[in-house]
């Protein structure tokens, strides 16, 4: 009886009745669910710039300095200046000028890429008439600043590192 | 024991062989359905699932999409710049959605991975919540908690800014030439581009959590009769 069961597993046959089982074990295995999904995509970019340039011009008359700004660079600025003069002999005005507390003079607006200060928006340094002025020669220096815009938020600017920041704050947000 | 005829065990064996396969066929089969608690079957054709995105309120699809109404725009450090990114529900079935974010700075060469793509932010709407276990420094996956019906809309992104301190990373090099030294700013920003991508996926709303499971493989975030909910 034994000696005909191991004849019978060995034939062809069988292998293949076996095969058959473990072919029906596979296709009753739990089925397979494939979900559905959708997807979209989308994407952009933008340069960014940094660098910024200006230039600061000074027109003699009168004995008068009348200082204006240029933005000659590509991106939005701030700007201020500091004047070095006698007390004695001149007097700095300009209704679009705040005078911080650190000395310097800084412009209550933004200067715009490409633009060119308004003579109305002047800083004028007012040096007293000639027959009060002594007879030695005096020199008024000017140095200006500028930095690149940058915001606190939308409504307040930042104040560039070592600049007053309430008169940063004064300038007028666009 | 009776000796078998051989033709016969063959003939046998490729009845049993057939006889289980179609049995087998009958237990279980694959299929792609949504499945009804109550175990009916609803047949479901690809088409009806669908998502969108649009930015101010017009179809964003495809590479150089985003960011159009900022094209003629100065980028200020700093100011938050109103752009309205939405996903929208366009097909006929409720979805669950996600959306994978990926942020980077690339210049002529190629990606700049010595600066931080943090440094690019987006303004999250309300709904949205991130899932920090699948996010890396440059992708974000962020979760609607709350399944959108067909027409369904949420905001994803309400405004885009750059951090102010970009404005102030510089060095300082010195240039001399004819006995004059220049002072000239470096900025690590300049020069360089943002790039967003933005890919929204949606998955079925029917047995939801096995969906988004085997479709996004997330294993922390629930779905639950339309509320979505990021595990930390």
């Amino acid at each position: 009886m034994r000696g005909s069961i191991v004849k019978i597993l060995h034939k062809r046959s069988a292998a293949f009745a076996l095969a058959a089982v473990l072919m029906a074990t596979a296709v009753s295995v739990p089925s397979v669910l494939a979900y559905f999904t959708d997807y979209v995509k989308a994407s952009g970019s933008k340069d960014v710039h940094l660098q910024w340039q200006t230039e600061l011009k000074e027109d003699v008359r009168d004995n008068d300095k009348h200082i204006t700004i240029n933005n000659v660079g590509k991106t939005p600025v701030v700007v201020r200046v500091q004047i070095f003069a006698n007390e004695d002999l001149a007097s700095i005005r300009g209704s679009s000028w705040k005078n911080g507390a650190d000395g310097w003079y800084y412009y209550k607006k933004i200067l715009a890429e490409g633009e060119e200060m308004a003579e109305a928006d002047e800083l004028l340094v007012d040096v007293k008439g000639s027959d009060q002025l002594p007879d030695s020669d005096f020199n008024i220096v000017v140095i200006h600043e500028s930095q690149r815009v940058a915001y606190e938020s939308n409504t307040k600017l930042a104040a560039p590192d070592g600049w007053d920041k309430d008169a940063v704050a004064a300038i007028a947000v666009q | 024991m009776t000796k078998i005829n051989k033709n016969t065990l063959r003939i046998a064996a490729a009845v049993l062989c057939i006889a289980l396969i179609v049995l087998g066929g009958l237990i279980g089969r694959t299929r792609a359905a949504l499945l009804e608690g109550n175990g009916a079957q609803v047949e479901l054709g690809m088409e009806t699932l669908a998502v969108q995105l649009t930015e101010n309120g017009k179809t964003v699809d495809g590479d150089g999409t985003l960011f159009s109404s900022l094209k003629d725009v100065s980028i200020d450090p700093g100011y938050t710049y109103a752009d309205e990114i939405a996903v929208n529900n366009n097909g006929a079935s409720e979805e669950y959605v996600r959306v994978i974010v990926t942020k980077y700075w690339t210049d002529d060469g190629g990606k700049v991975t010595t600066v931080s793509p943090d440094d690019i932010e987006l303004v999250l709407g309300n709904g949205w919540a991130a899932n920090k276990k699948e996010s890396t420094a440059e992708q974000t996956v962020y979760y609607c908690n709350k399944s959108l019906a067909p027409g369904g809309s949420s905001t994803l992104f309400t405004g885009i800014k750059l951090d102010a301190d970009i404005a102030g990373a510089y060095t300082i090099k010195e240039k001399s030439e004819d006995d004059k030294t220049t002072l000239i700013a470096e900025f690590k920003y300049d020069g360089l581009t943002f790039n967003v991508e933005a890919e929204a996926q949606a998955v079925q709303y029917e047995h939801g959590q096995e969906a988004a499971g085997s479709a996004w493989g997330v294993t922390n975030v629930t779905f639950n009769n339309g509320s979505v909910t990021v595990q930390d």
